[in-house]
């Protein structure tokens, strides 16, 4: 079973993408970006759906850049889920190498649907 | 002697009582060698006399000369006399009789002997006090207008008909460290080479070029921002103004905007910031209600989801009552205030008595409170400062321990008399660069989403005590708990 990492601050927003996804992925969830980097380091996942601003050191674009720059982890797939809804913000993503970006309030459904897809 | 003097013929009976009774010119005719002085009717009907009221010496006239005009208007009669002067012409102020004094065109010629010697001088007296009025007037507006430029906080610079640098006002040089001589009379394109100079040329704002593009270009526009680096930054709003004036063809005027600008930037920074903090709850909304809708779920779920939905919903309405209490109190600043002198003590005792504590925790504890202290501040507002404080007290202290209040009459050194409500606590702390941020909008210390929150409530609680003329102290320590000091002026 492929694994999923979610790493949001919000409890509520890891309760939705754990209980929307937990049926088809085994899950692991961290609410900050340094417990994140140790998950990944600890056990790679498949993907990642990762909050861009988060309190902490490091924030969702930092572990983006340390997935992306490691060769050992850039076949991670990033999703970047975010409440910055601007156009310049999801560029600057993409640029970094996010592979999505789910802009806040987002349907699980579609989340779910571009999950499956990528890891068909 | 010239010929001239020998041929003046006033003497010729009749048509020097037809040029009397026709002109409206005053007459007068000084007999030198007697001192007699001939006043004609009109001559005093323009001062307001009839013609027994004036006698037949020259000092009806001179008696009557302003004190200011007499010894200049004397010496010109003098030079006349002595044939300094073909004619004798001044314009001085003589008194009517109603007391006010009218500008009167003074003009006669001397007569003299075959020895050369004066004998006889006549001339007229003209009303030219409509002249001088409408000249004073002018003089007037331009003295107001040179007045409104010289004091104005708006730059001008006025182009004349040859397109060059005519004028530039003091705010114009204060605005941009150019001063007069650099740009007198510099050609257009010489005067905007020398602003470019002041000028940033990578400006996001505006730059001389897009300046004058938008000045000169198709679309003609009357304003374009431009950015000053020298002598210090600055916004400035400029408009063109063309003139029909003989002696200016058009007018800049530069107005300092960096203020606006800068309060323009803070509002839309603060819309972004609200919209994303309402993204979040938002979410939450939106994913279970999602879920619910679309996946089976059994009761307790179905719960639970409709418990995330039912409370994110309440964090969005805090939000967005704390977003309006934030923009009523900046718009309205201290308009909707009610100041009233209340007790301290009334005051923190009715604020307690309405405050509910989080459950399970102990209620506020109060220190003995002086009761000869008084403040003058708007009830309400400084009830909500106090509810903010005690609320943070409580939920940044999720361990429990006591949340105390103590009241302190202040006398700080070259301070008016001050009160000092101290809320303190014994939880969660802050560092140093937290608390120095806690008065940012949406700024939260402990981000923690089991801790409701919307980093509004300590910027709400600054604006009022601002408005209160009071001020803030925090101290904190990570770990150990916070102390808020709101300290108010006694009344």
């Amino acid at each position: 079973m492929s694994q999923i990492l979610i790493v949001d601050d919000h409890s509520d927003i890891r309760r939705l993408l754990s209980v929307t996804l937990g049926k088809d992925f085994s899950i692991a969830e961290a609410e900050d970006g340094m417990a994140a980097l140790e998950v990944i380091r600890r056990l790679p996942p498949q993907l990642v759906l990762l909050d861009v601003m988060m309190p902490g050191e490091v924030d969702g674009l930092a572990v983006l850049d340390a997935i992306k720059s490691d060769p050992k982890t850039k076949s991670i797939l990033v999703a970047m889920i975010t409440a910055r809804g601007q156009a310049m913000d999801s560029e600057e993503a993409r640029r970094r190498g996010a592979d999505a970006y789910f802009v806040k309030p987002f349907s699980p459904l579609q989340v779910v649907t571009w999950v499956r897809d990528k890891l068909k | 002697m010239n010929s001239a003097d020998q041929n003046v013929d006033v003497d010729d009976g009749h048509r020097w009582a037809l040029a009397i009774a026709g002109s409206n010119d005053g007459v007068w005719d000084w007999n030198l060698t007697t001192g007699e002085v001939f006043f004609s009717d009109r001559w005093k009907s323009m001062l307001g006399y009839g013609h027994d009221e004036v006698g037949h010496t020259v000092d009806e006239w001179s008696s009557r000369v302003h004190p200011d005009d007499l010894g200049w208007v004397m010496e010109e009669v003098g030079r006349h006399l002595r044939g300094d002067t073909e004619l004798y012409q001044t314009e001085h102020r003589v008194r009517h009789k109603d007391g006010h004094y009218l500008w009167i065109l003074d003009r006669g010629r001397r007569q003299v002997d075959e020895k050369g010697q004066a004998v006889r001088m006549t001339g007229f007296h003209t009303d030219v006090t409509e002249r001088r009025q409408a000249q004073e007037s002018v003089q007037d507006l331009n003295l107001e207008l040179s007045t409104i430029l010289n004091l104005s906080p708006d730059g001008f610079v006025a182009f004349d008909r040859k397109g060059c640098v005519k004028y530039v006002n003091p705010a114009f040089v204060h605005m941009t460290g150019l001063v007069d001589l650099q740009v007198q009379n510099l050609t257009e394109d010489a005067f905007f080479n020398v602003l470019a100079l002041q000028c940033n040329e990578h400006s996001r704002v505006g730059d001389v070029t897009y300046l004058r593009s938008n000045l000169t270009g198709a679309s003609q526009q009357r304003r374009s921002l431009l950015e000053l680096l020298q002598p210090v930054g600055r916004i400035l709003m400029v408009r063109q103004q063309h003139s029909d004036a003989s002696s200016i063809s058009k007018i800049l005027c530069f107005r300092d905007v960096t203020y606006e600008t800068e309060v323009d930037r803070l509002k839309s920074e603060f819309i972004s910031t609200a919209a994303h903090e309402l993204r979040s709850p938002l979410a939450s909304i939106y994913g279970f209600a999602e879920a619910l809708l679309t996946q089976k779920t059994n009761a307790a779920t179905r719960k639970e989801f409709l418990g995330i939905i039912h409370q994110q919903s309440q964090t969005m309405t805090h939000l967005l009552n704390e977003m309006l209490d934030l923009a009523r109190i900046e718009a309205r600043r201290r308009s909707d205030f009610v100041y009233v002198r209340v007790p301290v003590q009334s005051l923190v005792k009715s604020v307690l008595s309405g405050f509910k504590e989080s459950e399970g925790r102990l209620p506020v504890v109060l220190s003995p409170i002086p009761d000869d202290l008084y403040v003058k501040v708007d009830y309400q507002k400084a009830s909500q400062v106090l509810v903010n404080v005690l609320s943070n007290a409580y939920k940044y202290s999720p361990d429990g321990g006591v949340v105390q209040v103590d009241i302190e009459s202040l006398r700080t050194p070259g301070r008016k008399p001050e009160v000092g409500i101290h809320i303190t606590d014994v939880g969660m702390g802050m560092t140093h660069a937290q608390a120095a941020r806690v008065f940012e909008r949406f700024y939260r210390a402990h981000p923690c989403s089991k801790i409701p929150g919307t980093g509004l409530g300590m910027s709400i609680v600054k604006e009022i005590m601002t408005l209160l003329d009071g001020r803030i102290d925090i101290q904190s320590e990570p770990g150990k708990g916070t102390r808020v000091s709101l300290i108010f002026p006694c009344s």
